[in-house]
């Protein structure tokens, strides 16, 4: 059995927050909450989570800017990111992938998926 | 902008293949087709293009093994392919993305946006072998460099240079020193050009790299006529002074050949010596202490074709060659010295 493992999950939408806490805690882990990016770079540099569930649409900082920022900072850019992307936002989820991003999951929120991506890259790139 | 690029078009479906023909002939490249998997692999080991524009969906060999082929081979992994999909297909498209494709294209083509991916692709190629180009070129210069250090400091210090930044002065025992003169060069200089005497200094030079050389003796420096070499410095030998003698006859030997006419007198000794670098931008590997005086000393009671050696030294080489002792000469700063003269080796 895994260690619990510190989960950040940015999403500027109260409702996903809700939800991908209770999968998190469901699968064992530790989750921590940002509802923007400034805030999720901040609680970074705090946690030094061990994985980030990164929403793309985000007034301010979208997700394709925090990876950015975290891809300059050298402990930030080993964490491994899912992306939360919309169905029709493949142009932007293309982007984060050549950024590095690990993987994505598309709204709405599959459990199965979640508990799938999260399991496979959980540790992947440390 | 880049004009007339190869363009690899790879669809099984002959009106895509036409339309996309049609788009890259109007844009002035030159389109090159595949109709499948096979085809498309084969054309490329014929001819590389400079991009490729690749359907997914294909029968026998479809877009994802066409591409983890290509990015698996050295040869053809840095050729920029655009994937062709037939639909809005997210975990397709990220798959490519994944193993190595540079863009995609959704079917039916938007020309604006055809054009301005290739136009992307291809810019984005040639950035990238430039900077192979430069990166290669760098390595190049990075290694002349590092010759060129090599060239003024024995392995280990360059070695050490790099890596720390500067070079702390160690102290060697049984280091073997030889120093030659050339006798008569201050008015040999005022009676010939400068021309002719590089161009003797030069050949007199090859002769003592040549020698030193063959017999592992490093170069100290070089200052006008006066030659310093120690051996035992950068590995241990089992006689040094051995090697200093075999050396200093070779050279009496050369030097005889010379149509300079110069004559050269040589002294060796053999102690403790302290070595390091001086200069943190101009770098001069050098030897001090009592034994380089005294190799020195030994130098200027040398007479040409032979090489004078000091007591300990002769010490070393008396089974290996003939000579004998001059008895004691006055040597300066050290009072009375037995010092021996080397005419030849034995056997």
């Amino acid at each position: 059995m895994r260690t619990p493992a510190t989960i950040l999950i940015v999403d500027d939408n109260a409702a996903h927050r809700k939800l991908l806490h209770e999968l998190i805690v469901m699968l064992g882990h530790t989750p921590v909450l940002a509802n923007s990016g400034p805030e999720a770079l901040a609680s970074m540099q705090n946690h030094l989570p061990d994985l980030v569930l990164l929403d793309i649409e985000m007034p301010q900082m979208d997700g394709l800017d925090v990876l950015e920022h975290m891809n300059s900072e050298q402990l930030l850019g080993r964490i491994p990111v899912i992306m939360i992307s919309a169905v029709d936002e493949t142009d932007t989820v293309v982007e984060c992938i050549k950024l590095g991003a690990v993987g994505y999951l598309v709204k709405p929120i599959d459990h199965a998926a979640v508990k799938e991506k999260v399991e496979t890259h959980l540790g992947k790139k440390s | 902008m880049s004009t007339g690029a190869n363009i690899l078009i790879v669809d099984d479906n002959e009106s895509n293949r036409k339309v996309l023909q049609d788009l890259i002939i109007s844009n002035g490249h030159t389109p090159l087709v595949a109709e499948n998997g096979y085809a498309a692999l084969s054309r490329i080991r014929q001819q590389q293009p400079d991009l490729i524009l690749l359907d997914i969906t294909m029968p026998e060999m479809d877009g994802f093994e066409v591409l983890e082929r290509l990015k698996a081979d050295k040869t053809f992994s840095t050729i920029p392919v655009i994937m062709i999909s037939s639909i809005d297909d997210m975990a397709s498209i990220v798959r490519c993305i994944e193993i190595g494709a540079e863009d995609y294209l959704i079917k039916p083509f938007n020309r604006t946006l055809l054009n301005a991916r290739i136009g992307n692709s291809l810019a984005k190629k040639t950035a990238s072998d430039q900077e192979l180009k430069f990166r290669e070129q760098l390595e190049k210069e990075k290694e002349l460099s590092e010759n060129l250090l090599h060239a003024i400091l024995p392995h280990k210090f360059a070695e050490e240079l790099r890596t720390f930044g500067e070079v702390r002065p160690r102290r060697h025992e049984n280091i073997a020193i030889l120093m030659s003169d050339i006798v008569g060069f201050t008015p040999y200089c005022e009676s010939h050009t400068p021309e002719e005497l590089f161009s003797n200094l030069q050949k007199i030079s090859d002769h003592f790299e040549t020698i030193f050389d063959k017999h592992q003796l490093e170069k100290i420096n070089a200052v006008g006529d006066a030659f310093m070499a120690a051996a035992g410095l950068e590995k241990p030998l089992r006689n040094p002074v051995l090697n200093c003698v075999q050396a200093g006859l070779e050279l009496q030997a050369a030097v005889k050949t010379m149509s300079s006419g110069w004559q050269i007198r040589i002294g060796v000794h053999i102690g403790p010596i302290i070595a390091g670098v001086i200069g943190r931008k101009k770098f001069l590997y050098t030897v001090l202490g009592d034994t380089v005086n005294i190799a020195s000393r030994m130098e200027s009671n040398g007479k040409p074709g032979l090489v004078c050696v000091s007591a300990a030294a002769w010490e070393k080489v008396a089974d290996f060659c003939n000579g004998e002792s001059q008895g004691m000469v006055a040597v300066k700063g050290k009072g009375e010295m037995e010092i021996y003269y080397a005419y030849e080796m034995t056997g």
